[in-house]
């Protein structure tokens, strides 16, 4: 068994999961909610890559950042919408929205796209690389390329921009944040957006590996949330080493362990780790003062 | 007899065959209640409308051509979810309330199997639609009947096919690890211990799996001469793709679930995923071929919007099966009578099916013959029981 080719195909699985997580945390540490809707979220973005690239005949990259930009709308539109009346309920309150959310959004997207299944080709058609003993699938090379630039524009928007440091303060003191002045609604609406694109943009490097079908989003969501409880819920660079951890624990598990407990490796993982470190590799104990 | 005696008698025994006919359940003077059920949502309802449809236009067809006895089929379409729990509520339903005269139904099969006791306790013909799990149709039951081939019968055929392939000897399988791919292993297996084939991998890929990697590397590792998938299209889709991937070459022989190869190329990416494949078939040929026109043309009359596929005549032997039984019962339908039609079915051509349905009381498998396909020049070709070299044109 070749640990370079497992490696690889472990990375760029857990490039997904981690730009899934990666959305999931954004809204946690905003909303301190979980977005359960977010794998349908990641279905939107594969179905309008796939209109775009396979419908319209866009090229590639137009049909990926159309897929993101339409993403983020939806997003908005979401937040908009769905919770910036009931923003101040109960996190339950908040978090059964999502749930209904994911089912609107699966029987919406069977009204155009039915039950069938579809394909979404890769963007390369390329022959594999070889090197040496070890094989590589283009696509997966391009899915981590485009997880890791992805990452970095998040970090630099976060570090550099001034809606991303008032996204930060909103997160770190929401009423602190309201007291300087920082227009929290529209943090809000961009914490959506951002988060949405992101998993949008994860359906679409998502769908040429899986297949594209109205619910095709669970079973990312379940990893990417894998991923995230991994890094601790509330940290970003933890959500992507989680997501990175989740891949390659499945990988290397499947590939010298058994491929009987594959799925469930990484779950299994993270109750051992959870156990030593209850809220996550990167994750801080939560100390309120009383 | 003449006269107002004769008339009077005349009268009576009419009254009393339709009193009779009246008495049965599901059975009116108009009308014969037929109950179905199948996954028509969630995640597995593509495979629910078209075979439910397939069934639907045989038996609109017999309703436009007069009915049976003047008695026209009325369906009541039940949804299952391809869930146990939800499956058993609606066979419950079309028994108890809707008062069906028979069911035909069940393609999933863990949850066709767990409807298998409402039917014999309440004395309900139930006709298989398409799941295939053996323990659904045997050990005998009076009440339950099936024309799809069971798994065993899938399982009976692969074996044959891949020895009669030349040079094979090391056998690799993918498999998934529900009820469905365990019974047909389980089969299988009993056969690779002899020394004419060995099993030399035996991985597990899971449901709803995006990824094979892991089982590709291992099969590829443990040079296999023929690789058999026991999956379902979605995921043997996956491991084809990641085959011609990571350069696991075939021959791969799959299971009747697999049999719409259209489809099966459609997931993987295209025909070139699907070099030196096999599936199993229990349908006459695929879709396009001489011996699928009828069926086709009676699918896009009644269902002219509705996508052709195979899995649109799944649910058409039963259905033509269902007929025959109907009309050879007599005009004075009755359970007992139309299950001893339904055993007494022999030889019986059923429309797109592969085999001759034949039922007696003492089997009530009806179908019990496979036969493969393959894709050669972009093109779904009928191979035979037993393999053969490819034709060079």
């Amino acid at each position: 068994m070749n640990l370079v080719t497992l490696l690889v195909a472990g990375l760029a699985n857990g490039s997904l999961y981690a730009l899934v997580a990666l959305g999931l945390v954004l809204i946690y540490k905003t909303h301190d909610l979980v977005n359960f809707a977010h794998g349908e979220i990641l279905m939107a973005g594969g179905f309008i890559g796939f209109t775009a690239y396979q419908t319209m005949h866009l090229p590639y990259p137009v049909a990926f950042l159309l897929a993101i930009a339409l993403g983020g709308l939806l997003g908005a539109v979401i937040e908009l919408v769905a919770f910036r009346r009931v923003a101040d309920q109960h996190h339950i309150t908040l978090a059964m929205v999502t749930v209904g959310l994911s089912v609107f959004m699966k029987g919406i997207a069977r009204v155009p796209f039915g039950t069938d299944i579809y394909t979404f080709p890769p963007a390369f058609s390329a022959d594999r690389i070889t090197l040496g003993s070890a094989v590589i699938a283009p696509q997966h090379l391009l899915t981590i390329g485009i997880a890791a630039l992805l990452t970095l524009l998040l970090f630099l928007f976060f570090r550099y921009t001034t809606l991303g440091k008032q996204m930060r303060a909103t997160q770190q003191n929401i009423t602190g944040a309201r007291l300087v002045g920082i227009n929290t609604g529209r943090v809000f609406s961009s914490t959506w957006s951002l988060a949405a694109a992101l998993g949008a943009g994860a359906g679409v490097l998502a769908a040429p590996l899986s297949l594209l079908y109205p619910d095709m989003g669970t079973n990312f969501l379940l990893k990417g949330f894998a991923a995230a409880v991994l890094g601790g819920f509330e940290s970003v660079p933890g959500a992507i080493i989680g997501g990175f951890l989740v891949g390659i624990i499945e990988m290397l598990f499947g590939g010298y362990v058994s491929t009987a407990f594959q799925q469930v490796s990484a779950f299994f993982i993270i109750i051992v780790i959870l156990f030593i470190r209850p809220n996550g590799l990167f994750g801080r104990r939560a100390v309120a003062r009383v | 007899m003449r006269g107002p005696i004769g008339a009077w008698l005349a009268a009576l025994t009419v009254l009393l065959a339709a009193g009779a006919a009246a008495a049965e359940t599901g059975v009116t003077k108009d009308t014969i209640k037929l109950g179905m059920f199948g996954p028509l949502t969630g995640p597995v309802a593509v495979f629910g409308y078209p075979i439910n449809d397939g069934a639907i236009a045989i038996y609109d067809k017999v309703n436009d051509e007069g009915g049976i006895y003047g008695r026209k089929i009325e369906i009541i379409d039940e949804d299952g979810a391809c869930d146990p729990a939800k499956t058993r509520a609606a066979v419950k339903k079309l028994i108890s309330r809707d008062q069906v005269f028979a069911v035909h139904g069940g393609n999933c099969s863990a949850a066709a199997f767990a409807t298998r006791q409402e039917f014999s306790d309440d004395h309900v013909p139930w006709m298989v639609m398409a799941a295939t799990l053996d323990k659904i149709s045997a050990p005998l039951d009076r009440y339950v009947f099936t024309t799809t081939p069971p798994g065993s019968t899938d399982s009976a055929e692969i074996i044959r096919f891949i020895r009669s392939m030349p040079n094979v000897k090391r056998v690799a399988v993918v498999r998934h690890t529900d009820e469905w791919a365990n019974y047909k292993l389980e089969t299988i297996r009993r056969e690779l211990t002899g020394p004419d084939l060995q099993l030399v991998a035996d991985e597990v890929l899971d449901r709803n799996a995006t990824d094979a990697t892991t089982q590709v590397l291992k099969i590829k590792e443990a040079k296999p001469d023929v690789v058999l998938f026991i999956t379902y299209p979605g995921e043997s889709a996956v491991f084809l793709r990641d085959s011609r991937k990571y350069g696991l070459d075939g021959p791969f022989v799959g299971t009747n679930a697999t049999m719409d190869l259209l489809d099966l190329a459609d997931r993987a990416g295209g025909f070139e995923n699907l070099k030196d494949v096999y599936a199993d078939a229990f349908l006459a040929g695929p879709i396009g071929s001489p011996e699928m026109q009828g069926s086709t043309d009676i699918f896009k009359k009644y269902f002219p919007n509705e996508k052709l596929q195979s899995l649109s005549f799944y649910g058409m032997s039963g259905a033509y099966t269902i007929v025959d039984a109907l009309r050879r019962a007599g005009p004075d339908l009755t359970r007992d009578k139309f299950i001893a039609a339904l055993e007494s079915t022999k030889d019986l051509s059923v429309g797109p099916s592969y085999c001759k349905v034949t039922i007696t009381p003492e089997n009530h498998q009806g179908c019990l013959a496979q036969h493969m396909w393959t894709v050669r020049d972009g093109k779904i070709a009928v191979v035979g029981e037993t393999w053969k070299p490819p034709v060079t044109q």
